[in-house]
C-alpha cells in the first residue's frame, strides 16, 4: 500500500482549484434550488454551496441516471446498435462535496452494479469521475449515518476534505485522481504539518460527539427475521401511500424498468432503462397478472426488508447509508428509523443502546 | 382499415372545453407522422368532410351531458373497434361536472332564466358509464405526448399504457422539493403521473387531474391534508374537482372527511 502525503486547503482556495478543474472536467455539486439542495452541474464555482445538510436525490443519478437510453433498433436494416458510447460523456466529471453517506452509497452500488453481472453504464461513468469528498462534523436534520457506520470512509473518494480551524479543510488522498487534482494546482495545497493533523484530530473528535447512535446495527438481522408479523407493517401501511419517493431519493436503491419505445414512423425503437421502485404495483407484477406483493403494505414492508436484510444475504451489509433523504422525502412523514427502532425496541434480543436486555 | 390500409380514426367531442382536442391539433411537430400511421375520417373540429363511420379506433373528449350525449356515445361505440376517452371531462367527469353537486334545476334557471325546457340535461358521467371503454388517457388536458404515444400502441394493436405510480415519481425525478411540506394541498401521491409533474414544477400543487391511481390510499392523503389544516370541504374539493366520478367510488364514500 502506498502511504499517501496529507495536505492542507484554505475553504477559499477550493473555488480556484474548482476553476481550475473547469477545463478538464464536467463538474457537479451541490447547489441550491428553491427551497431544497440537489446535485447540478456548475459552471462557476460561486454557485456551489458546500453548507448543505442534504441533497434531495443522491448522487446515484451521475451515475445511474432516471432514464437512459441502452440500445437501438432499426426494423428496416435489421440493425441492433448499443448506446453505450454515446450515453457517456466524453470529458470526465468532478463531483464536488460528496458527504460520507454518498460516497458509501456509491461503494454499496458498485457491488450491485458489478460482482456477478457487469454494469458497464455504471462502470463507465464511475470510472471517469473523480470525486471530492466533505467530512461532516455535524449531523443533518433526518440523517442517522453514524447508527448504521456510514459517517465514515476508508475509499470511495479521491480527495477528502475535512473543515479544520482558521477556515482550512485538512485533505486525505485516496487515489491517483486524488493526486492528479492536486497537481493541477500544487499552488494551493500545502503539506499538512503536525499542528494540522492536531486541529485534524479535533474535527473528528467533534464529529464523534456531534453524530448520535440512535439505534444498533448489532442485532437488525435478527430483529427483522422476527419481525415479519409485526402489527408495525400494517399500522405505518395505513399512512404510505406507495409513492415510491423513499426508494426514488435513496442512494442504494438500484431497481429499473427497460421498456422499448417505439419511433412514430415505427422503423426504429429505443431500449430504455427508467428508475422503478417496489412500492409499485406493477413491479411485482408478472404474466397471468399475477402480482407477488398484491397489498400496498406488503410492498412497504418488501423495501425495509430487502434494503435492510435481504441485502445483507446479497452482499454482506445493509443497504441503507443513514442519509436520511426518505424521512425527508416522505409525504407521510413516515421514519424509516423510527421503525427500526421501534422493531428493535419490540425485539431486541441482543445488547440495545440502553444496554438493557 | 383504410384501403391504403391504415386504420380509420374518429375524433369526437361531447361536454368539455374541446382542449383536448385543440391539444391534438397543438401536435404540429408530430401530426404529419400521425397522419402517416392513421386515417383520420371524422374530426368536425379539422375538417370539412367528415365520415359516418365505422372506424377503426375512435377517441372521445367531453363527458356525457345530456340525454342526447348518451345516444351520441352508444353509436360511437357501436361504430367503432377501439374506444379511447381522452382528457379528464371523459374519463371522469371533469370540470364540467361540478354540476352534479348543485340543484340541476336551480342551476338551469340561473343559467337560462324560465326557458329551460329545451334543455335535457341529466347527471354529468364519464363515458364509461355508459359504454364500455378500451382504454383512458387521463388529464386536463390530455397530455398531447401521451397521445401521440397511444396512436404508435394502437397503430401496433397494443394497448396504450398510462403510468401506474403517482406524480411523486416526477417530482423527485425532476427534483422539485415537496409541496406538501410547503403547506400547499398537493394531490400528487394519489394522482397518477404522465404529466412529468407540470404543475409542482412551477409550484402548484397537483390538483389531481388525471385521477386516482390503482390501488390508492386516499385515507393516507386525507390525513395528511387534515394534519394540515384543511377543512372537510377543502379536501373533497380537492378530491372531487377534476374527478367528480370518484364520489361513486366505494372507498372514497367510506372516508371520514
Amino acid at each position: 500500500m502506498v502511504i499517501m502525503q496529507n495536505y492542507v486547503i484554505k475553504k477559499e482556495d477550493l473555488n480556484k482549484l474548482v476553476e481550475r478543474a473547469l477545463d478538464d472536467y464536467d463538474v457537479y455539486a451541490p447547489v441550491q434550488k428553491k427551497s431544497i439542495h440537489v446535485y447540478d452541474q456548475i459552471s462557476d464555482p460561486a454557485s456551489m454551496d458546500l453548507n448543505y445538510g442534504q441533497t434531495m436525490t443522491s448522487a446515484k443519478k451521475l451515475f445511474n441516471p432516471p432514464v437512459e437510453n441502452m440500445m437501438t433498433f432499426d426494423f428496416d436494416k435489421k440493425e441492433i446498435k448499443d448506446r453505450l458510447e454515446d450515453t457517456i460523456p466524453e470529458t470526465p466529471s468532478l463531483i464536488v462535496g460528496l458527504h460520507a453517506c454518498d460516497i458509501n452509497g456509491l461503494l454499496f452500488l458498485d457491488r450491485v452494479y458489478g460482482g456477478e453481472y457487469d454494469d458497464l453504464y455504471y462502470q463507465k461513468r464511475r470510472e471517469k469521475t473523480t470525486i471530492i469528498g466533505l467530512n461532516c462534523l455535524e449531523s443533518c436534520e433526518s440523517g442517522f449515518c453514524r447508527s448504521v457506520n456510514t459517517h465514515i470512509v476508508l475509499e470511495g473518494y479521491d480527495l477528502f476534505l475535512t473543515p479544520i480551524e482558521d477556515e482550512r479543510y485538512y485533505v486525505n488522498v485516496g487515489s491517483p485522481k486524488g493526486d492528479r487534482l492536486i497537481t493541477l494546482a500544487p499552488d494551493l495545497f500545502e503539506e499538512a504539518t503536525e499542528d494540522d493533523v492536531d486541529a485534524f484530530r479535533k474535527s473528528l473528535q467533534k464529529k464523534h460527539e456531534s453524530l448520535p447512535v440512535e439505534f444498533h446495527l448489532d442485532n437488525l438481522t435478527e430483529t427483522l427475521d422476527m419481525a415479519w408479523d409485526d402489527p408495525i407493517w400494517e399500522e405505518i401501511g395505513e399512512d404510505c401511500m406507495n409513492c415510491g419517493s423513499c426508494a426514488l431519493v435513496c442512494p442504494t436503491c438500484y431497481c429499473f424498468d427497460v421498456v422499448d419505445e417505439v419511433g412514430l414512423d415505427l422503423k426504429e425503437s429505443t431500449r430504455k432503462r427508467k428508475w422503478d421502485t417496489c412500492l409499485y404495483y406493477d413491479f411485482a407484477l408478472v404474466a397471468g397478472n399475477h402480482n407477488f406483493r398484491e397489498e400496498p403494505e406488503a410492498r412497504l414492508k418488501y423495501r425495509f426488508y430487502h434494503k435492510m436484510r435481504g441485502a445483507v444475504h446479497d452482499q454482506g451489509i445493509i443497504a441503507c447509508t443513514g442519509c436520511g433523504r426518505c424521512i425527508d422525502a416522505c409525504p407521510a412523514g413516515i421514519s424509516f428509523l423510527d421503525v427500526l427502532a421501534q422493531l428493535q425496541k419490540n425485539w431486541a434480543s441482543a445488547p440495545t443502546i440502553e444496554g438493557g436486555n | 382499415m383504410s384501403d391504403n390500409g391504415k386504420p380509420k380514426v374518429g375524433i369526437f367531442g361531447l361536454t368539455g372545453c374541446a382542449g383536448c382536442q385543440l391539444n391534438i391539433l397543438n401536435i404540429e411537430d408530430h401530426l404529419l407522422d400521425i397522419l402517416g400511421l392513421v386515417d383520420i375520417t371524422t374530426w368536425v373540429m379539422a375538417k370539412q368532410e367528415n365520415s359516418d363511420g365505422p372506424w377503426d379506433i375512435a377517441f372521445v373528449e367531453g363527458s356525457v351531458a345530456k340525454e342526447s350525449e348518451v345516444e351520441r356515445v352508444k353509436k360511437i361505440r357501436e361504430k367503432s373497434d377501439v374506444l379511447i376517452a381522452i382528457g379528464a371531462c371523459a374519463t371522469h367527469g371533469g370540470l364540467p361536472a361540478i354540476r352534479n353537486m348543485r340543484d340541476i334545476e336551480e342551476m338551469k334557471e340561473t343559467v337560462y332564466g324560465e326557458q329551460t325546457s329545451h334543455l335535457d340535461v341529466i347527471p354529468i358521467k364519464p363515458v364509461s358509464h355508459y359504454v364500455d371503454v378500451d382504454a383512458e388517457l387521463p388529464g386536463c388536458p390530455m397530455d398531447k405526448m401521451e397521445f401521440v404515444r397511444a396512436v404508435m400502441a394502437l397503430a401496433m394493436k397494443k394497448t396504450p399504457q398510462v403510468p401506474n405510480y403517482s406524480v411523486c415519481y416526477e417530482c423527485r425525478v425532476n427534483e422539485n422539493p415537496c409541496l406538501l411540506d410547503e403547506g400547499k394541498f398537493c394531490m400528487g401521491p394519489v394522482t397518477q403521473a404522465g404529466c412529468d409533474s407540470l404543475c409542482p414544477s412551477y409550484g402548484a400543487a397537483c390538483e389531481g387531474c388525471r385521477g386516482p391511481i390503482a390501488q390508492v390510499n386516499w385515507g393516507a392523503e386525507v390525513k395528511i391534508l387534515k394534519e394540515m389544516g384543511a377543512t372537510a370541504d377543502q379536501i373533497r374539493r380537492k378530491f372531487l374537482k377534476y374527478c367528480p366520478s370518484t364520489a361513486d367510488m366505494e372507498d372514497f364514500q367510506e372516508l371520514t372527511l
